[in-house]
């Protein structure tokens, strides 16, 4: 089987004439595709679907993308479909995923991909940086669920690393390193009584101005969506230019609604995040 | 990365170990849970067998996954001979840039700027009063771990010493403020710790095989309980 060296890169503009953006450059080669951008006009965000044509991600495969907002565009990065890290045989190499994401100042960049799904035996690496200029913003959200939950088959990965690096022009405000083995991972959900379809959040919010108001509303909002099996925190990265938001749920489709709720939430602080991922 | 021979007898540093080991020391880490107290509010931790799984589970991993190996690095770059003040600078904002709870970033700067001071207080080495100075002009974050780190090279300690001393006073301040917020008596408080720290050989010998790149590791239902716990009506522990 042929390893892939999926490569994708986009750089994103504001049109001088009307503010509207669009892709001023784009490169990308399989199992990477672009769908046709769709411009939404209601929220002036460029939603943007990348598709992965194949099944899923293989062993050996390498997957490196960098994407760039320029000052006043505004993007909003998406897939259709879960990432599926496939079985791998033991002799046989990991997958990859080098994602490097970067908002000039005055730019907006949302990436909410479909969830990661580890199969049995799958073994993946996926490091993400997002650097963010003062005076840029993002929302970066990473969704896990335990495994194919349908399938009956959870907590059967053999090594994931989920990597998250997040900066501030030179500021580095977090790094955190998701490394637990499958049994480890879900003996901490069973520990806290999040159930055996337990399933992760973890995003960051970076916009200009959050660093004064270091207790703002809408934290107080997003703690309140902790009711019925959801857990969620939020808390403000060091220098305060961004913050942490963590939520577990007991199933994907209850983790899915809790993302839709934290947009809805932060919408009035960010408004491009009422763009509708779906739209496409 | 090896560990340098100790530079004055083993009593001399020991002891010194000792004192920074032990809860008379003032370093502040009595006001802290660690997170724990969250976990407690969550209804994850609420009995003997829950918080034994819960060192199991969190607290061991994050000390062999992230702070032991931050002082393993920082011990390399606190050399006496020619300080890496470089690496110093980076591990301090790395230490903070692991925590995504506001809290748990507080009580490392916290403990870490008290225990560094004291070092320079009560030493009066070089190594201290430089790194003091280099920190407040750099507006360096303090780390419990790095300033462990830069104890244990003031008092000539070996690294695995100085891993094995972070080790305890970590469990051991957990577990104190544990038995403040559990039914859990002395006996087993001390059961659970002697079993933890018989863990020690093995999380301080992994952790000084992880490369800076490798540095990390979170509990996302700990992260999660932190930062309720900075909102919370009440509370014994800041953090």
């Amino acid at each position: 089987m042929a390893d892939f060296h999926g490569h994708l890169a986009l750089r994103a503009a504001a049109r001088p004439e009307d503010g509207v953006t669009a892709l001023a450059s784009q490169s990308f080669r399989a199992p990477y595709h672009l769908s046709k951008p769709y411009w939404d006009a209601d929220t002036r965000t460029l939603l943007v679907q990348v598709v992965n044509p194949t099944a899923g991600i293989l062993s050996g495969d390498r997957l490196e993308s960098a994407v760039s907002v320029e000052p006043g565009a505004a993007v909003l990065l998406t897939t259709p479909s879960a990432s599926r890290v496939f079985c791998m045989r033991a002799d046989s190499p990991a997958a990859s995923s080098l994602q490097h994401f970067s908002v000039a100042p005055g730019g907006w960049l949302e990436v909410l991909p479909e969830p990661l799904v580890p199969h049995r035996g799958s073994r993946f690496h996926q490091r993400t940086v997002l650097d963010v200029a003062p005076g840029g913003s993002a929302f970066y959200a990473d969704l896990l669920f335990p495994g194919r939950i349908a399938h009956g088959e959870t907590w059967a990965w053999d090594r994931l690393i989920l990597e998250l690096e997040v900066r501030s022009g030179p500021a580095l405000l977090l790094r955190e390193r998701l490394d637990q083995s499958a049994s480890d991972l879900h003996a901490l959900a069973t520990l806290a009584g999040s159930g055996e379809h337990a399933s992760f959040g973890n995003a960051v919010f970076l916009a200009p101005g959050l660093a004064a108001d270091p207790a703002p509303v809408w934290r107080a909002d997003l703690h309140a969506l902790q009711t019925d099996g959801i857990c969620i925190g939020a808390s403000p990265l060091r220098t305060g230019a961004g913050w942490s938001i963590k939520f577990i749920a007991p199933d994907g489709i209850r983790l899915r609604q809790t993302l839709g709720a934290i947009r809805r939430i932060l919408a009035p602080t960010a408004p491009h995040l009422a763009c509708d991922a779906r739209k496409l | 990365m090896t560990s340098a021979p100790a530079t004055s007898t083993d009593a001399a540093w020991l002891v010194g170990l000792l004192q920074a080991g032990d809860s008379f020391y003032p370093t502040g880490g009595y006001a802290h849970s660690f997170g724990l107290e969250g976990l407690i509010e969550l209804g994850v931790v609420h009995d003997r067998e829950t918080l034994r799984s819960f060192f199991l589970l969190s607290a061991l991993p994050t000390l062999r996954q992230a702070e032991l190996p931050l002082a393993a690095h920082a011990y390399a770059a606190f050399d006496p001979v020619a300080p890496d003040w470089t690496r110093v600078a980076e591990l301090c904002v790395l230490a903070h840039a692991l925590k995504s709870p506001r809290e748990l970033r507080a009580a490392t700067d916290n403990i870490g700027r008290q225990r560094a001071e004291l070092a320079a207080r009560l030493h009066a080495h070089p190594l201290a009063t430089d790194y003091l100075a280099r920190a407040v002009s750099g507006s360096w974050p303090f780390s419990a771990a790095v300033s462990a780190a830069l104890e244990g090279r003031i008092l000539g300690a070996p690294r695995d010493a100085v891993l094995a001393g972070i080790t305890y006073s970590t469990l051991s301040a957990t577990l104190a403020a544990a038995m403040k917020l559990l039914r859990l008596g002395q006996n087993a408080g001390q059961t659970l710790l002697t079993e933890m720290l018989g863990h020690a050989p093995e999380i301080i010998a992994t952790a000084n095989t992880i490369p800076l790149a490798g540095i990390g590791w979170f509990n996302p239902w700990l992260d999660i309980a932190s930062a309720r716990h900075e909102t919370a009506n009440s509370r014994m522990f800041i953090s």
